[in-house]
């Protein structure tokens, strides 16, 4: 039976400003949000008393929570910070999955003679965040990520939960569906049309009828994560299956250049991290969602993907910059309201033998060049020194990593 | 045909051939060996093999009562000829395309098959032979041929690139994989200017012409390149192969101009401490770090799932530290080729290809390429 741990920090963004400045604690402090279509990028639990939640669009949070003090948010410093928070992971497990910047799932399986009984390795690893950053992380452990995941939730804040092999079902069943993973807003609402309210209630239907409500992928899939069937494995970072960083824009944007100079900011940061991580990537994808809406509320944004396979796997942002500009002359015309760059079909360049010939020069020499960019950035920030045309995407660019049994939707 | 022949002189003609013949079965018949008897000037058995590329074919004194020819499976017959007491071998064709083989008290009678559906092998007559001294020959190859690709898909590096320089006084041989390259030069006494130069010398074909020139009586070897063909030949012994068509790439812009750094040091000492620290590299990419620090030089070696291995050996360096990754492989392969007490190591940064030199050949030299790592 596998041991699995997820671990959550508590309101990250929120929780850094707070403990960054004094004046901001026991306050309801929102991060993101600001400008005319921001969104929330974090809450605080003062400020999830009024209902704010993450992925919210600015204005609802300022409806909700008049009050609320809103940050503009440090990317850069919630980097550093995830850093030392993942610093500690590691200690625990050599098999950590990042899921973003401030949830991870560690894989405990045999770790107890090092790090005792599952729960005791928990606590400690909750000692050893804050000592190490100040900040709350709750903990959920379980025999699957599902249940981890949820567990971690209803341990939050600043808690622990372990579910034990035998104590799934009770666990899972009283819940309402939509803490599945998977099960969004409308699959809910779905669910609920045809009286299943909690997990339970779907774990009791036949596989048959759900994949006649949900559709066939998550209609198969619903069922067997309700009996808390999850075989996925804790899957380490260097073997996520892609990386990308998008960004909103605070008003649309058409113009051809304006959106270059962003794609070339975005492909830099995914190819320095593609370098980080001695990773290489055979597919550029290129992310639009167009600025008018085809149907109500947030999704109802088209969003279009181009992607474009190399000649062979790169790291090299100037490269990614060439391609995508070229998959952005395939789309349409039209106003943007967020423009993002992935890099996928990774493979591990840990140990890339070099050629002799032809283009084998001119990859050389970008690797030199790619390499003292790296430097640079390591020791001034990533943004000391820009090629140039390389415009700082105009907010936050929020960055995800999307990892191997995850769904299209980022997690947040 | 009718002949009897010393069992010895048999085994050697077919021991030759055995490379040669067509493992897969493309051809049936190419897994054959030809067998021609004939009289009159010359009373000999002609035992040949081709694989329509490389084809062999010796002649071998006998006593011939009748001429006439035949195939048969090289392998089973060699197989049964190197079990055979050592008396002279009796062999007869029968009409039925049939090999008796008698010696002694011994009898075999093999299957074959009409020596009329054997291909004919690549016809080859250069209107000039150069003599060249076996040693030689054996160099070039063996010094150059270790670095030529066995990708399929990269045939114009599946050979060793073969020119001429200072109006044929200097032959020049170079192979590479795309990963690494070999280079020998080689000066001639009496000049070479009569071979085509600029050519794909086919691995395979190369491979057997070190196997003739090794050969005990080889002191010198004829060579002829014309055309799409090139001809080997050592006494009654004749090599053809076809060239490889195809552009050899500019092997010239990428021989390094400097390397900043050289050490000296026992290509053996070198040698045990790669095999031993790649003993925990990834199997794979066989990666090594290769470090120079003044008075060391570092290799070392981890694997995320083994563990990790280093080793130190003194030399004589003083310059700045550099750490640069390599295949062990590759680097072991040009030792070996080059059996030679001391290598000159040059490196230039962590980008630039590791340049090797035997001190005591000046006109030999490898050139390897990093891997990042």
């Amino acid at each position: 039976m596998r041991v699995i741990l997820h671990a959550d920090m508590d309101a990250f963004y929120a929780s850094v400003e707070q403990r960054d400045d004094p004046r901001l604690r026991g306050k309801p402090v929102i991060v993101g949000g600001a400008g005319a279509r921001g969104v929330v990028s974090a809450a605080s639990y003062e400020a999830r008393v009024y209902g704010v939640r993450s992925a919210m669009p600015g204005y609802e949070a300022r409806r909700l929570c008049p009050d609320g003090i809103f940050v503009r948010g440090d990317m850069r410093k919630y980097a550093a910070v995830s850093r030392q928070v993942f610093e500690v992971f590691g200690r625990f497990s050599p098999l950590v999955e990042a899921i973003s910047l401030d949830e991870a799932f560690l894989d405990l399986t045999g770790t107890e003679r090092l790090h005792g009984p599952p729960r005791a390795a928990g606590e400690a690893l909750r000692r050893a965040v804050r000592d190490a950053t100040g900040l709350a992380v709750s903990v959920g452990i379980a025999p699957s990520k599902l249940v981890a995941k949820i567990a971690s939730d209803e341990a939050k804040p600043d808690g622990l939960l372990e579910i034990l092999p035998g104590e799934v079902h009770a666990f899972l069943d009283p819940l309402p569906v939509g803490r599945l993973w998977g099960v969004g807003p409308v699959a809910e609402a779905r669910l609920r049309a045809v009286g299943i309210e909690t997990i339970g209630d779907l774990a009791r239907r036949d596989d048959a009828e759900l994949r006649a409500w949900l559709g066939e992928s998550l209609g198969a899939h619903a069922a067997a994560l309700a009996r808390g069937a999850d075989a996925r494995d804790v899957v380490p970072d260097r073997d996520a299956v892609s990386y990308s960083e998008e960004n909103t824009f605070d008003t649309d944007v058409a113009d051809r250049a304006r959106l270059g100079a962003v794609i070339q900011d975005h492909a830099e940061s995914v190819a320095r991290r593609l370098r980080r991580d001695g990773l290489a990537a055979r597919t550029i994808v290129l992310k639009a969602k167009l600025a008018k809406r085809k149907a109500p509320g947030p999704r109802g944004y088209p969003v279009l993907t181009r992607r474009a396979t190399l000649a062979e796997p790169s790291d090299d942002g100037a490269l990614f910059t060439r391609e995508a500009k070229r998959l952005l002359e395939r789309l349409p015309a039209a106003p943007v309201r967020l423009i993002g760059v992935g890099a996928t079909n990774l493979v591990a360049l840990a140990a890339a033998q070099l050629g002799l010939f032809e283009a084998d020069g001119e990859r050389r020499r970008s690797a030199r060049l790619n390499r003292a960019l790296d430097e640079i950035a390591e020791r001034f920030g990533s943004r000391a020194i820009v090629r140039a045309g390389q415009e700082a995407a105009s907010r936050a660019a929020l960055s995800h990593q999307r990892k191997r049994g995850e769904g299209d939707e980022p997690a947040s | 045909m009718k002949l009897s022949i010393p069992r010895s002189e048999l085994q050697r003609g077919l021991a030759r051939i055995q490379a040669i013949v067509e493992k897969r079965n493309s051809m049936p018949i190419l897994a054959n060996v030809l067998l021609r008897a004939s009289k009159g000037d010359r009373n000999q058995l002609e035992i040949s093999a081709t694989d329509l590329e490389v084809g062999i074919r010796g002649g071998h004194p006998a006593d011939v009562s009748k001429p006439g020819s035949l195939t048969v499976s090289a392998r089973k017959f060699f197989e049964i000829v190197r079990e055979l007491p050592d008396e002279p071998v009796a062999l007869a064709a029968t009409p039925n395309s049939y090999l008796e083989i008698h010696c002694n008290r011994v009898r075999f009678t093999l299957a074959g098959t009409a020596a009329e559906e054997f291909p004919t092998l690549p016809e080859v007559s250069p209107a000039a032979l150069v003599r060249l001294p076996a040693a030689v020959v054996a160099s070039l190859i063996e010094r150059t041929m270790y670095a030529a690709s066995l990708d399929e898909t990269r045939y114009n590096l599946n050979g060793v690139y073969f020119e001429l320089a200072e109006e044929g006084a200097k032959i020049r041989m170079v192979a590479t994989d795309g990963h690494r390259l070999a280079l020998v030069d080689r000066h001639l006494a009496g000049g070479a200017s009569d071979l085509a130069s600029g050519v794909i010398l086919p691995r395979k074909g190369l491979a057997e012409l070190k196997r003739l020139v090794d050969e005990e009586d080889a002191d010198e070897i004829e060579l002829g390149i014309e055309g799409n063909s090139a001809l080997a030949r050592k006494g009654e012994v004749t090599l053809t192969m076809r060239l490889i068509e195809g552009e050899f790439p500019n092997y010239r812009q990428v021989l390094p101009k400097v390397s900043s750094r050289k050490v000296t040091l026992s290509a053996d000492t070198l040698a045990q401490a790669l095999r031993r620290v790649a003993l925990l590299s990834v199997e794979r990419s066989k990666a090594v770090r290769v470090e120079l620090v003044p008075g060391h030089l570092r290799l070392s070696a981890n694997n995320p799932d083994l563990g990790e291995a280093s080793e130190e050996i003194d030399i004589d360096y003083q310059g700045d530290a550099i750490t640069v990754g390599f295949n062990a492989r590759y680097l072991l392969d040009s030792l070996a080729a080059f059996r030679t007490k001391e290598v000159e190591l040059g490196l230039e940064d962590e980008l630039s290809p590791a340049v090797l030199r035997p001190t005591e050949d000046s006109d030999t030299l490898a050139v390897v390429m990093p891997m990042r790592l």
